[in-house]
């Protein structure tokens, strides 16, 4: 069968924005609006994956068997339950208590004593996320790219990279990852230097005047507010980490963080904040229109920040209508030169993706694409006779 | 006492409306709306499709408008759907009431035996060793974060001895277990929970039966009765522990609005799948018709367990009449 889709103008990111499930019409049955959304079959999808839908438990676990008709034959692995275990700790103590056969760590998780490993390998991936620190550039404080210059002088990333993710990932130039052919690897970070971040400060009119340590400028101290959302231990550290850094610079930096619904609607969507934390995750495609460009500032958008740049917004007008990869490569690397040195944020860090899994699983390959660079041959993995663990009883499978 | 009983199930209806009504209004308080989940910083998702969402749960309806409806929903007995996967709020809760009812029932039964026993013997030897040691036990039960002694003994009889299960309600092969093996291997599951859970409440009530235990025994008819020259047994269980019993017995009323409610704490510590976790999950997710349908549900049990700790306060003392 063949599915035609014919767009008004040429859009590349179209394959990709079809990542959609199977809506077979024979369990449909045709439903729509509400109608659909309280299908029963929500709850018992039927797709062409290599894995048929058998039972979930609410709150407990959710069964998948092998599909005998995947079009690539069946997968090795008869059965895969996943199991709901919402405190990460709990999670942990089960993995080695080896209850269960894979989990995602923690950077603390993964530097654990090594005997808790004995039977299982962690792998070290990237992963397609970043976590940034955004200025609001609609605010006076933060329109003038100096301050800001200032600032991406006095942050220390390498000392965020070490604390944080303990090491498990790399320093962020720009909106795109290292393993995006959109990267721009020529791109030279700001050098960590507080004493020309002071001096930068100090030609923009910023001086310890009354020397009780916090930069002033007509009277008024330089301080601003930093927000996060609440229950993300990474970015909320990130925050003390950058507060310490700043402070060192004479900048004092106060944070809030708030409960997730609260952020986004009353400071985010109102564009209500001096300056945040926050993270990406990106898709394949390096097209990033809804975050960088100029018309996307309404409330509830995504250029949250104000950012406005004429040649950001014709590259990413050209680059979602050009076909030519290595034309797209081309854009996409200035964009990445360009938004890194126009600094609507601080790009500040790219955390590693740490699953663990049972040494008795074989047949892994990993390819760097995204986050689902690894399982994504997880019908290819296998488990050899002598190591199965769990024999399956069901004669049909 | 029919009248009054009848009196008290009408004077039920104008509260329960309330509380839904508070319900209802401090919902819409919080920032956010139940369709944040798929469109928060979503690139993909543009402001049409969102404000399609918007339209499709009728969110653009102001929220009296809203309750009205959700009242005469309401008045069919009919709960409405999760607006997180669209499925039955009364079948959602179906499903989470049973694992949460033996979890709070096991450890209900496990608390009061264990705090009657207590206080009893605490009372009966005031200021004894074994008073003065149980007391410390009970408190320190009381005041240790249950988060940790959880964890503590799932590392200990867990995972370092290998005595019972860490986590979960069922093992991963249950379904292929026997009816017996099945029996065994949720109750292994069980134990620490049950454990924990009682080890936490067991304080309260220890101290309620050891007060009233020590305030009965200084009455005259426990005098009369060993003046009688019954034997001590006697006198302890039959005639001090009887009347010991009616101010405990009228907590167990007001116990049953936490035998629904479930406990968001233990069950996420112990992976455990029941209402604490879908009131948790409801609220975090703005899952309007979901959190009315347990705030009823709960709310309608407070009720009645406040009328019946009332009844049976009636039942077990007869110097108590209702007209």
């Amino acid at each position: 069968m063949t599915v035609k889709v014919t767009y008004s103008e040429p859009y590349v990111p179209a394959l990709e924005s079809w990542g959609i499930g199977i809506i077979p019409k024979h369990v449909f049955g045709g439903a729509k609006g509400n109608a659909f959304n309280e299908h029963p079959a929500n709850k018992k999808p039927v797709g062409t994956g290599p894995y048929i839908f058998k039972e979930w438990r609410v709150d407990e676990k959710i069964v998948l068997e092998a599909n005998p008709k995947y079009f690539d034959g069946r997968p090795h692995i008869a059965r895969y339950i996943f199991r709901v275990i919402p405190d990460n700790s709990v999670e942990f103590l089960e993995l080695r208590n080896k209850s269960i056969d894979t989990m995602l760590l923690t950077p603390d998780q993964y530097h654990a004593y090594e005997e808790f490993f004995e039977s299982y390998n962690r792998y070290r991936l990237p992963r397609a996320v970043y976590t940034y620190f955004a200025f609001n550039l609609a605010r006076p404080l933060f329109k003038d790219i100096k301050i800001r210059k200032a600032l991406a002088h006095a942050i220390n990333k390498s000392e965020l990279v070490q604390a944080v993710v303990m090491g498990l990932g790399s320093e962020a130039t720009g909106p795109f990852l290292p393993l995006s052919w959109a990267y721009n690897p020529a791109v030279k970070d700001f050098e960590c230097d507080p004493e020309l971040a002071k001096s930068i400060l100090a030609e923009a009119g910023w001086l310890d005047s009354d020397s009780d340590g916090v930069l002033d400028k007509g009277g008024k101290p330089f301080e601003f507010t930093l927000i996060t959302n609440q229950g993300n231990k990474m970015r909320s550290l990130s925050a003390e980490i950058i507060q310490q850094q700043l402070k060192k610079a004479g900048i004092r930096m106060h944070i809030r963080i708030i409960e997730w619904s609260t952020f986004i609607q009353n400071f985010v969507d109102k564009k209500d904040f001096d300056a945040m934390i926050l993270g990406w995750t990106t898709a394949p495609d390096p097209d990033q229109f809804s975050i960088w460009h100029s018309s996307q500032k309404k409330e509830g958008q995504f250029n949250f920040i104000s950012y406005e740049n004429a040649r950001v917004d014709a590259i990413l007008e050209e680059g979602r209508r050009t076909f030519d990869l290595e034309k797209r490569k081309k854009l996409y690397q200035e964009m990445h030169r360009i938004v890194h040195d126009d600094l609507p944020y601080i790009f500040l860090y790219y955390p590693d993706y740490l699953p663990v899994v049972h040494e008795r699983f074989e047949g892994m390959r990993q390819v760097p694409l995204s986050t689902f660079g690894f399982g994504w041959n997880f019908d290819k993995w296998y488990v050899r006779e002598k190591n199965v663990k769990y024999p399956v009883i069901n004669k049909d499978l | 006492m029919t009248p009054y009983l009848i009196k008290r199930l009408f004077m039920m209806i104008p509260l329960l409306l309330g509380i839904t009504l508070m319900t209802f209004f401090i919902m819409q308080l919080a920032p956010g709306k139940p369709t944040d989940l798929v469109t928060d910083l979503n690139t993909r998702m543009s402001s049409e499709a969102r404000e399609k969402l918007v339209k499709l749960y009728e969110l653009d309806r102001p929220w009296h408008e809203r309750y009205w409806k959700w009242l005469k929903r309401m008045s069919r007995l009919d709960f409405g759907t999760s607006f997180r996967d669209g499925r039955p709020v009364i079948k959602k809760i179906a499903e989470s009431l049973p694992a949460t009812l033996l979890l709070n029932i096991l450890s209900l039964i496990l608390i009061f035996t264990a705090a009657l026993a207590i206080g009893i013997f605490s009372a009966v030897k005031k200021d004894s060793l074994f008073d003065k040691i149980s007391t410390f036990f009970v408190y320190l039960g009381f005041s240790v974060p249950t988060f940790w002694v959880a964890l503590l003994l799932m590392i200990g009889l867990g995972l370092k001895l290998g005595l019972l299960p860490i986590s979960g309600l069922r093992s991963i092969h249950y379904s292929d277990l026997s009816a017996w093996r099945k029996f065994l291997d949720m109750s292994a599951h069980l134990v620490l929970p049950v454990f924990v859970m009682a080890l936490t409440g067991l304080a309260g009530l220890a101290r309620y039966s050891r007060s009233a235990m020590l305030e009965v025994i200084r009455q005259d008819y426990v005098r009369t009765a060993r003046a009688k020259g019954l034997p001590e047994r006697t006198v302890i269980l039959k005639h001090a522990f009887r009347n010991a019993l009616i101010p405990i017995v009228t907590l167990l009323g007001l116990m049953l609005p936490e035998l629904i409610g479930g406990s968001f704490i233990f069950e996420t510590i112990f992976a455990y799948p029941g209402m604490g976790r879908l009131g948790y999950d409801a609220i975090m997710a703005r899952d309007y018709p979901m959190l009315m349908g347990i705030g009823t549900i709960v709310a309608l049990l407070t009720l009645a367990g406040n009328l019946l700790a009332d009844l049976l306060y009636a039942f077990c003392d007869p110097r108590i009449r209702y007209q």
